[in-house]
């Protein structure tokens, strides 16, 4: 998806932080929603092959995140964001909630789709090393997430499936755990994640078939593989509308999946500063 | 100058009230804090900023700074036509401060105040901070 040039989203911003009402927990405990814009710098070397930073839009990372909670049901848009496209939000609804543990019924994209010619960056380009492949989807999952609150931190486990789409029947477990710090007006957070990914699922985004298989891109069926990751985050308010976040993830893919002539490197380091307006 | 001996009560007091006749009215007294909002990331937190408090007189004054919702004495200046003060602001709520004249009961409701001013305390997200994004990525 074509994001419109930094200099629009910019007036966008500012027309918005002149005339929208300004709320940033709209609504009650049945239903609220909220709306965030984001205008950053990101460096977000990709997993998949082909996609090297190059021009100003790669380096530029704008936006729109929605959460939204009815009675129950939520949507939450989370990861994957960076290309604009939409097939990383998150939906859900709450089987469980008290103060301690969440329990939620969960259906969400666990890696990021790619084609040919786009692999995660902004704009759309030839790819060599990925000529004739087919596309990888964004396939959600369904699930069970398990949410436990501790002070000033919080784990959660995800268990899931592709049972809707039918795309690669795999299975994905994900656990992160994250712990805030407050320091004067900053909340410092730090993760740490596991993702354990199903051979049927890595062979779908990162396997090779035979009529994919080339002379530099051997036939290859990558087995379970898993994804670490430590995430550093940084978050300060810059006015009661706007919020300034810095901060850096390193993922690690095991050699199953990085041994792929699909794949670029096996460790990758994300970095992002931004401003956002909050709604 | 700071001073605050109680030995120097009566003596303070005696100046008081001879030169009462120039003493500051409230219309002669202007604060000014620097700055005057504090925005926290969630509502219900403590609040850090520090605050530049600066005013002038067209008379010279004894003059105390209170933080009237702790019912606190800040800081107090003698003979002077003005004053700064840098205050340490941590509240999760508004703080109202005022100039008050140094006399031995300065936050009594018969010592005018010469000035006030309200430290607002806002925030970027209300309530909860569980629902709030939890990944960077």
């Amino acid at each position: 998806m074509k994001v419109p040039s930094i200099w629009a989203v910019l007036v966008l911003a500012t027309l918005l932080s002149i005339s929208a009402p300004v709320n940033a927990n709209n609504g009650n405990d049945e239903f609220n929603w909220n709306v965030t814009i984001e205008l950053g710098y990101i460096y977000n070397p990709t997993l998949i092959v082909g996609g090297e930073q190059s021009s100003f839009d790669d380096y530029t990372s704008v936006n729109v995140w929605l959460d939204l909670y009815y009675k129950g049901f939520f949507i939450q848009s989370n990861r994957y964001r960076t290309s604009g496209t939409f097939g990383a939000t998150e939906l859900g609804y709450e089987l469980h909630l008290d103060e301690d543990f969440e329990l939620n019924i969960i259906n969400k994209n666990y890696l990021a789709g790619f084609d040919q010619r786009n692999v995660g960056l902004v704009v759309d380009t030839y790819i060599e090393e990925l000529e004739g492949i087919k596309a990888r989807n964004f396939v959600p999952s369904q699930g069970i997430r398990y949410i436990r609150y501790l002070d000033e931190s919080v784990y959660w486990v995800d268990v899931a499936v592709d049972l809707v789409a039918g795309r690669h029947r795999g299975w994905v477990v994900d656990t992160f755990y994250t712990k805030t710090t407050e320091y004067r007006n900053v909340d410092l957070s730090f993760g740490a994640g596991l993702t354990v990914f199903s051979a049927d699922m890595t062979n779908y985004y990162f396997g090779v078939d035979q009529d994919e298989a080339r002379v530099n891109r051997p036939f290859y069926e990558p087995g379970v593989g898993y994804r670490a990751e430590l995430e550093a985050v940084m978050r300060y308010p810059l006015s009661q509308d706007w919020l300034f976040t810095a901060g850096a993830t390193l993922s690690h893919y095991s050699n199953s999946i990085s041994d792929s002539s699909l794949v670029a490197r096996n460790n990758v380091f994300r970095f992002k500063l931004s401003v956002s307006y909050v709604f | 100058m700071y001073f605050n001996s109680k030995g120097f009560a009566a003596a303070v007091l005696f100046v008081s009230m001879s030169t009462q006749a120039q003493q500051a009215t409230e219309s002669d007294v202007e604060m000014i804090a620097q700055p005057n909002k504090c925005v926290a990331l969630t509502q219900g937190r403590r609040c850090y900023a520090q605050v530049s408090i600066s005013w002038t007189s067209n008379s010279e004054n004894d003059i105390c700074l209170v933080d009237l919702d702790n019912q606190l004495e800040l800081y107090c200046w003698r003979s002077k036509t003005q004053g700064r003060y840098l205050y340490e602001m941590a509240s999760s709520t508004d703080i109202n401060l005022a100039l008050v004249r140094k006399i031995d009961a300065m936050l009594s409701s018969d010592n005018p105040q010469l000035a006030t001013t309200t430290l607002k305390v806002s925030w970027l997200y209300e309530g909860s901070t569980r629902k709030r994004r939890w990944r960077l990525f």
